[in-house]
């Protein structure tokens, strides 16, 4: 069949996007897509058509080290980049992302589909960089996929980024959140209070305890949260702060 | 999956609001990681996920953002559903299963350029289905 030159570019760009090239074909359509705004634009453009599509997969919950792993090796990376003020720019990105990312992980079914878990050898321990003041992760996930958190703490503004995936305690119940320092009682972060993205203010006495290795606990509790100000119901999911 | 995760962190800078939604962007920026790897394998896709994968909204999406996303569903699933089946299929192959024009070719049965031209028909003809 024949097309006109800018159908040609437009197919291109919907077989780049639907991942049906292979070869010279897939590796020229990604040069353009880098070197080309037209071009990536018109690969944008298909993405957003088969977007619906990936409503389609079913979500599945990373495994709890995989933010260790992953700060781990872009600690690596960022002792490579020289460039402060990109690497800047990236977390001031990051920090926008966190709220998407439990969401994506959707996206992420078709990694996991095709390519066999490989464990990576455990990440060297870092030195402390009292300097830095990088924004913390903690992925908060039950192993049986019924709670789903991303909880982000960003000192800057003293304020953390709570993102339920799977956020639905049984009735009569709310979850509560927690922060538990590496040696220490775990202290009340207060109650998840949407199943939307939203951000807390973290009480003066709990921020320095904000820190990599501490781990945020979700438990179930009563209506209102717990009445004695440790947990009382069950602990649905943990994870652990990393820096990104 | 770490990967992934990683090239996020790596292409974040050249993210463009004005073209994509984030979830968008990163969902591609996660299929092409995969491809690269399906690709780099050299090894057939798993089987196509499509028709078994369950239909999980998203569950942290507000309900104006859920509802716009059922009904943009809706109106892909009409449009694919309007296809031929020798179209409709292929597309469904390659973005669930990861297929390449090759493999759907030796599928089918049929020459390359057949397929290329068949999933080029479908393609051309879902996106004018889109534009009504």
């Amino acid at each position: 069949m024949s097309t006109a030159p800018e159908n040609e570019r437009d197919m291109l760009a919907a077989e780049h996007a639907l991942g049906v090239l292979d070869g010279s074909e897939r590796a020229e359509a990604q040069r353009l897509e880098a070197d080309d705004a037209d071009f990536a634009s018109l690969v944008s453009e298909w993405n957003e058509r088969f977007a619906p599509l990936l409503d389609q997969i079913a979500p599945v919950t990373p495994d709890a080290q995989l933010w260790d792993r992953i700060n781990s090796a872009l600690d690596k990376e960022g002792g490579r980049a020289s460039n402060v003020h990109s690497l800047t720019r990236r977390v001031t990105m990051w920090r926008t992302y966190s709220a998407a990312i439990s969401a994506v992980a959707a996206a992420l079914l078709l990694v996991v589909a095709i390519d066999t878990f490989r464990p990576t050898p455990a990440p060297q321990p870092q030195q402390p960089q009292p300097q830095r003041q990088p924004v913390l992760v903690a992925n908060v996930a039950a192993e049986d996929r019924s709670a789903a958190f991303v909880v982000s703490y960003d000192p800057m503004d003293r304020t953390m980024l709570v993102s339920p995936a799977v956020a639905t305690p049984a009735p009569g119940h709310d979850h509560e959140l927690w922060l538990i320092p590496a040696s220490g009682t775990p202290q009340s972060l207060g109650l998840v209070a949407s199943t939307s993205p939203h951000r807390l203010p973290v009480p003066e006495q709990l921020q320095a305890n904000f820190r990599r290795d501490a781990t945020i606990a979700i438990s179930v509790e009563p209506v209102g949260g717990s009445p004695t100000g440790q947990p009382t119901g069950a602990v649905v999911a943990t994870g652990k702060l990393v820096a990104v | 999956m770490q990967e992934a995760y990683i090239n996020v962190w790596q292409k974040a800078a050249g993210f463009d609001p004005a073209r994509s939604s984030p979830i968008t962007w990163l969902a591609a920026l996660a299929r092409n990681k995969a491809i690269d790897r399906l690709r780099a394998r050299g090894s057939r896709p798993s089987e196509p996920l499509g028709d078994d994968a369950l239909a999980i909204a998203d569950p942290s999406a507000s309900a104006s953002e859920r509802l716009e996303s059922a009904e943009e569903g809706r109106l892909l699933a009409r449009c694919i559903a309007e296809l031929e089946e020798r179209q409709a299929t292929p597309i469904r192959q390659a973005f669930f299963g990861g297929a390449t024009y090759a493999e759907l070719a030796t599928r089918e049965g049929v020459p390359l350029g057949t397929m290329k031209s068949w999933v080029r028909r479908g393609l051309l003809r879902l996106k004018e289905c889109l534009q009504r």
